[in-house]
């Protein structure tokens, strides 16, 4: 049953009670979480355990460095970048076109560099990206906000309007909100009109989750308290409410992000987005998909930068999830063995959960050690902690979140 | 609950109505049907413009047009639908209907497989917490998550079908890739394995010697150009799938349940031989049936066996009935493979890259479905992966809450045992969020993978959405939405409802 048991070995006389061992495990969790937020404001211990992550970090330097190469390769409107070519210009095909000194992505069929086109292709899409969702955001809070407070009929209006939106495949409904930008506007207009189209409908999920937050939180003492002191509701929604649902907001806004992304590449894809001669991640790997037998990185490339973005945002919306919810306590490997190796030293174990290892077979125990770590093996260091949040005088201060 | 139904439906009405109302004229402003009529160099063309004016009924503005378009749809009450035609003339309905089938063939498969794929690795990796096969998993939820469907989708048909299909050209396996597949395949027994070190390495081991073996059995005997199971596999087979229900159900403890399944796996070999001139005849219908039939002698069989809970072994017999039933028929069509491949339309490709069958293919049922299977196959592993991750996701996040309930360590402390723990009280609650999720999801799957439709050239839904939607066609593309929408809002009551009869701690407001 216990899978990795270090303390199989552990003489009998070190044998603790089930008292003590769950004791001691009650103790080393305490000193841990006591540890992690005394004296500390919350936007400091979810920075904290933000950083703990290092899938999440390792994913924000990660963004960054796209968004780095993006702009400065090729350079923003008249600004030159340090890239040689652009996205539009036809170069003699060297080598066939493929990746070399001169073009690292290599060339399309008619000469155009292929990373200054995925490049560009990154500018547009994170311009559109961040277009949706920072309207879809301030919409969804907006309304989600507004729906959550005031209850009544503005609550009715507001939600039965993002039922109507919500029932709708986001990919049809966008698809249709492409093609009404690309039918009036071209250029860059196209690709602005675009991101501020969709992102007027992205929003009825956010919106959701928004009101459902504050459905809860307006029935808090400090709401009570805020209106007895003179509030209005507008402070009231913004500088009491919303600062505490910005966990919900942060994390959902994130990985509506990753949404939006593979949304616009795959309109562009389709011919709804953004238009050549302009690119998007999407419509260069549409416009070169054909050629995948003889000219294999024009679809390599491109499809490689939307799905590092896509994974990397994703990440980092998980990390703040898990710094934002305060039930979950992100693991740490370190700490976890350090904590293994003091309970090893007392003789309790660390589990994680005790899996179904013994399914259905009888089970022939004959020490009592296996009777005892039975129960420990599915509180110990994670689990617990959910249970002696009460403890923790700082944790009274924490909004219910998550 | 019937009047918080009614209540639901009628709200439902006027969402809907209020949504095609929002998407008609969104529809009505994107594009212009004429457009290509003004610009074209046609002779005829103002006579072609007049036409399609009428047709179209463009001379009423479109927020009244909504209405009338509205009236067609309500004549479906009175016995005649209307949902206009499409800019050739073809009516709504026609075009929906056929989209509907065709989307149906395409994402019931991918919707049931990951479902089933995703739930149980959001299992395993709950119960294996921060172990390396929870954070592989864990990465690979993620990954497939953050997929372009369009650009897995073109790995696939590149890699998957023409790679495979160059290879059943040779279908022979060299040594070094024998060994890296196999030992792969041990690490993954090692990681997913659980117990103590010992019997871990022994898991491992096994599953390596175990890949291994088949590789080289499979390429020794062309098993790819002509498979078959017959007799010497089913019986393995069936064996391991009725110990597989019996652990997962009952437990081994409950010997006449696995005397139940076992029992079905004597009746799947018995009526093997008989069964194939039956077969060899089939239609989709007698294959259905033939598995409900073994179900029920599956039930029955259960209830001889008797003793303390028969249920137990009324399910184990069921789903062990099931499982030979389903062996049974994937013996018949590999029986149907070979002649499959080398049909004159085939010419000895199998996996098709676009399309949803092969044009004038002449065969039996096994041929033809066949056909369809291969067709869907490259379809399907893209959507599965793609939709996977959100169920292992949320399923992992469910087990892990659940597992931490108060309760399941009560269950522990009176020393019930770890299988039970898992099986009964943690994932049936665990469950019950998910049934929501996924009462959601079914309701808009026939909105249609419109992406990898599009890359597969099925004509389905999603196809015909997009295809119309270029062509500024807008009846059809009205169509797709008002059954996508009420499919969707359907699904929601159903979600909803499930919920509060699956947990009797929400109640919902009559």
């Amino acid at each position: 049953m216990s899978t990795k048991n270090t303390n199989g070995s552990v003489s009998a006389d070190k044998e603790p009670t089930t008292e003590t061992t769950a004791l001691r495990s009650i103790e080393t969790n305490v000193d841990i979480r006591a540890q992690e937020s005394v004296g500390k404001t919350q936007g400091q211990i979810v920075r904290k355990r933000f950083f703990q992550n290092t899938g999440a970090v390792a994913s924000v330097f990660v963004i960054i460095a796209i968004l780095l190469l993006a702009l400065t390769s090729i350079g923003v409107g008249p600004i030159p970048g340090w890239w040689g070519y652009n996205h539009t210009e036809m170069q003699p095909v060297l080598n066939g076109g493929a990746p070399n000194a001169t073009h690292w992505f290599g060339q399309d069929a008619t000469g155009r560099d292929l990373f200054a086109m995925t490049m560009r292709g990154t500018q547009n899409t994170v311009l559109v990206v961040l277009l949706i969702t920072s309207i879809a955001a301030m919409l969804g809070v907006l309304f989600g906000g507004l729906a959550g407070y005031y209850r009544g009929w503005v609550e009715a209006v507001i939600m039965r309007f993002t039922d109507m939106v919500i029932i709708i495949p986001l990919i049809l409904l966008t698809a249709v909100l492409g093609k009404l930008a690309g039918s009036y506007f071209t250029g860059i207009w196209n690709t602005l009109m675009f991101g501020i189209v969709v992102g007027l409908l992205f929003w009825s999920s956010l919106a959701r989750l928004v009101r459902a937050e504050f459905l809860t939180l307006r029935e808090r003492e400090f709401v009570d308290a805020a209106r007895l002191a003179g509030a209005s509701d507008m402070r009231i929604i913004f500088k009491h409410i919303l600062p505490n649902a910005i966990g919900v907001v942060t994390v959902n806004v994130s990985l509506m992000m990753s949404s939006a992304i593979l949304t616009e590449t795959a309109l562009s894809y389709l011919g709804f987005g953004i238009k050549a001669p302009d690119w998007s991640l999407g419509s260069i790997i549409s416009a070169n998909q054909a050629a995948f037998a003889t000219r294999p990185w024009l679809f390599w490339f491109p499809g490689l930068f939307i799905l590092t973005l896509s994974l990397a945002i994703n990440f980092v919306g998980d990390g703040l999830r898990d710094a934002f919810d305060p039930r979950q306590k992100k693991f740490n490997p370190k700490k976890a063995t350090e904590r293994t190796a003091h309970s090893a030293e007392n003789g309790v174990g660390i589990d994680g959960f005790a899996a179904p290892a013994t399914a259905g077979l009888v089970r022939v125990d004959t020490s009592i050690a296996a009777e005892v770590d039975r129960p420990e093996s599915s509180r110990t260091s994670d689990s617990i902690n959910q249970d002696l949040d009460p403890q923790n005088p700082n944790d009274d201060k924490r909004p219910p979140q998550g | 609950m019937f009047m918080y139904s009614v209540r639901r439906l009628i709200t439902a009405v006027f969402i809907l109505f209020g949504a095609s109302f929002l998407i008609y004229n969104l529809v009505a402003i994107a594009g212009d049907p004429l457009e290509e009529l003004r610009i074209s160099q046609s002779p005829n063309r103002d006579a072609l413009i007049a036409q399609r004016t009428a047709l179209l009924d463009l001379d009423t503005p479109a927020p009244l047009r909504y209405f009338k378009w509205v009236g067609g749809i309500l004549g479906c009450f009175a016995g005649k639908c209307d949902f206009g035609s499409n800019l050739a003339g073809t009516p709504v309905t026609q075009l929906l209907s056929n989209a509907i089938l065709q989307t149906l063939t395409l994402v019931v498969a991918s919707t049931i497989l990951a479902i089933l794929i995703g739930i149980s690795l959001g299992i395993v990796s709950a119960l294996r917490q921060y172990s390396g096969l929870d954070y592989t998993i864990t990465f690979l939820s993620f990954l497939f998550f953050s997929l372009p469907s369009f650009w897995i989708a073109v790995l696939l048909k590149e890699f998957l079908a023409i790679g495979f299909n160059n290879f059943l050209r040779n279908p022979t396996v060299t040594i070094p890739t024998t060994l890296i597949i196999a030992a792969l395949a041990g690490l993954f027994w090692y990681s997913a394995s659980f117990g103590k070190q010992k019997t871990r390495y022994l898991m491992g081991v096994l599953g390596f010697v175990l890949t291994a073996g088949l590789i080289i059995f499979v390429s020794a005997t062309e098993w790819l150009s002509n498979p078959f199971l017959g007799i010497p596999f089913l019986l393995p087979l069936g064996v391991i799938a009725a110990l597989l229900f019996t652990v997962l159900v009952s437990g081994m403890r409950n010997r006449r349940a696995l005397g139940a399944g076992l029992t079905m796996v004597v009746v799947g070999l018995a009526i093997y031989f008989p069964i194939q001139g039956l077969l060899n005849q089939a239609t989709f219908l007698m294959v259905v049936l033939i598995a409900v039939a073994m179900m029920l002698v599956g039930w029955v069989a259960g209830l001889l066996w008797g003793g303390y809970d028969k249920g137990q072994g009324a399910r184990v017999g069921m789903l062990s009935g099931l499982a030979m039933a389903l062996l049974i028929i994937v013996d018949r069509f590999m029986q149907a493979w070979p002649e499959y491949v080398n049909n004159s339309r085939i010419k000895g490709r199998p996996i098709p890259t676009a399309n949803a069958s092969t044009p004038n293919l002449q065969g039996d049922f096994w041929i033809l479905s066949t056909d369809t299977l291969t067709h869907i196959l490259l379809p399907t592993v893209a959507l599965t992966l793609i939709s996977l991750a959100a169920y292992s996701r949320y399923s992992r996040a469910s087990m892990l809450e659940i597992m931490n309930q108060d309760y399941i360590r009560t269950a522990r402390a009176k020393g019930v045992s770890e299988r039970t723990v898992v099986m009964k009280h943690a994932f049936r609650n665990a469950l019950i969020p998910l049934a929501t999720i996924i009462a959601m999801d079914i309701g808009s799957i026939i909105g249609g993978a419109a992406i990898t439709e599009r890359i597969f050239a099925f004509k389905g839904m999603g196809t015909l959405f997009l295809d119309s939607l270029a062509h500024t066609d807008p009846n059809p593309v009205m169509g797709v939405f008002l059954v996508t929408g009420i499919m969707a809002l359907v699904f929601n009551l159903v979600a909803d409802l499930l919920y509060s009869a699956l947990d009797p701690r929400v109640r919902v407001k009559a």
